[in-house]
């Protein structure tokens, strides 16, 4: 099994070169099926078709007037919006101006005169404001009669990380349970992969934890993660731009532990500088 | 959120990806329908819809490649269901290829294979053919596919290997088709 994996691993990357035009691994390295099913797939490479030059500077030309056009409907839209004349208004005269604001002052004091009850609040309103008498039924009740809240986790918005070449990136993976009730993420660390910036191609992985972790309502936990810069094959990676994503966390309450099944696509992202 | 209508000159930024992904998107819809005409409207299409959509496009949520074939996608899908055709085998462009290099014997056996690699191709389980027009054609890789066909990235590598095979074996055996 496990080897059936590591080969299809391995063929994936070679047909990843192949497609990128860089060498294959030596033929030595792959077993004999690995071997022929890459050869195969240089073989359908060489069958692919292309489109005529042609096609291609007409389409091309033709798609980028359209755009040109597209750009110009744009702005004259832009020009005629109901905010755009208002804004022509307001810069014809001081009159104009004047009794523009005067009228916008005066809606948004009524607005808020309004919005605070003074002008319509009966007696009625009023004790309906007021708190509730203590025989209301428990909340316990109504969260009981309720549907169960699905559980909430968010992770910390992303942020950007910038590195010499090298050097270990510390990345923060801050997990807060947002819903109601405490919830479980197992397994815990997750599965955790960076991936190079435009092409989406993961350099490196690390595998899921064996372990359980719980998180109460509110509370935050973070797992910090130590890239040394090295793709799965052990190189260090070149500069540029890479994210940090987590494929499939799985997480639920303590009655139902494998509940949702959440995907992070960019956590964290990671600029490696030139060096 | 950023848009790549925002952080580049418009004109500069799409030529640039129509120059990146024209090839790509032509062989993965050539892969799907008869006929080079066929295939060169719909990838017109394709860039038709791209650049029309294109001020909507956030590289936050997808990459470029996985919203642009989801869009060729969505294309060949309405191209069927329009025109009622299948995907079947092209008998009329190995031949008009635009690389003219090759004689009329290698241009007579790419031919043959080509015809043989769709008659194969037509055999296998819909989900496999589809990874491997993603894979061959669009240049995806497999985190991408996974992505677009709601599968994990091992299973595509698992299911690439199991097509890619098949194939090969199909192409061995002289009586098959």
């Amino acid at each position: 099994m496990a080897k059936e994996s590591s080969e299809e691993r391995q063929f994936s990357d070679n047909l990843d070169k192949l497609l990128a035009g860089v060498g294959t691994e030596p033929a030595e390295k792959m077993s004999e099926d690995c071997r022929t099913a890459v050869d195969f797939a240089r073989r359908l490479t060489s069958l692919r078709d292309e489109p005529s030059p042609r096609f291609k500077q007409q389409t091309r030309n033709r798609l980028l007037a359209r755009l040109v056009e597209q750009e110009a409907a744009r702005q004259k839209e832009e020009r005629h919006r109901p905010w755009g004349s208002l804004g022509r208004l307001l810069s014809l005269s001081p009159v104009w101006r004047t009794a523009t604001v005067t009228i916008a002052v005066a809606v948004l004091a009524l607005a808020v005169i309004w919005q605070s009850g003074l002008f319509n609040q009966p007696e009625g309103d009023i004790a309906r404001r007021a708190p509730a008498p203590e025989s209301a039924p428990p909340p316990q009740t109504a969260a009981a009669a309720a549907p169960t809240p699905a559980p909430l986790l968010e992770l910390r918005p992303l942020e950007t990380i910038s590195a010499k070449p090298g050097e270990a990136v510390r990345v923060e993976l801050v997990f807060t349970n947002t819903g109601p009730q405490s919830i479980e993420l197992a397994p815990f660390p997750p599965a955790i992969h960076v991936a190079q910036s435009g092409t989406d191609k993961v350099v490196r992985s690390f595998a899921a934890g064996k372990a359980r972790r719980a998180i109460q309502a509110s509370e935050t936990v973070t797992y910090a993660l130590l890239w040394d810069q090295k793709d799965d094959n052990g190189r260090q990676v070149g500069p540029g731009r890479y994210f940090v994503f987590i494929d499939d966390l799985v997480f639920g309450t303590g009655t139902q532990p494998d509940e949702t099944r959440r995907s992070f696509g960019r956590v964290v992202d990671v600029l490696i500088q030139s060096p | 959120m950023s848009s790549i209508g925002e952080t580049k000159g418009a004109q500069e930024a799409f030529a640039e990806l129509y120059d990146q992904y024209l090839d790509k998107v032509f062989r993965y819809i050539k892969y799907r329908v008869n006929g080079r005409e066929v295939a060169e409207n719909l990838t017109s299409t394709v860039f038709e819809k791209a650049l029309v959509n294109f001020a909507k496009y956030n590289s936050d949520r997808a990459s470029f490649s996985t919203w642009l074939f989801s869009i060729a996608r969505n294309v060949l899908v309405d191209h069927y269901r329009v025109d009622g055709r299948r995907h079947s085998i092209p008998l009329d462009d190995v031949s008009d290829r635009p690389s003219t290099e090759i004689s009329p014997e290698e241009a007579f056996e790419l031919k043959e294979e080509a015809e043989k690699l769709n008659l194969y191709l037509a055999q296998l389980p819909q989900e496999e053919q589809e990874i491997i027009r993603l894979k061959f054609a669009a240049e995806l890789n497999n985190r991408q596919i996974a992505r677009m066909l709601g599968l994990t990235e091992t299973n595509v590598g698992t299911k690439l290997y199991r097509a890619v095979r098949k194939l090969r074996d199909s192409f061995k055996e002289p009586h098959n088709g």
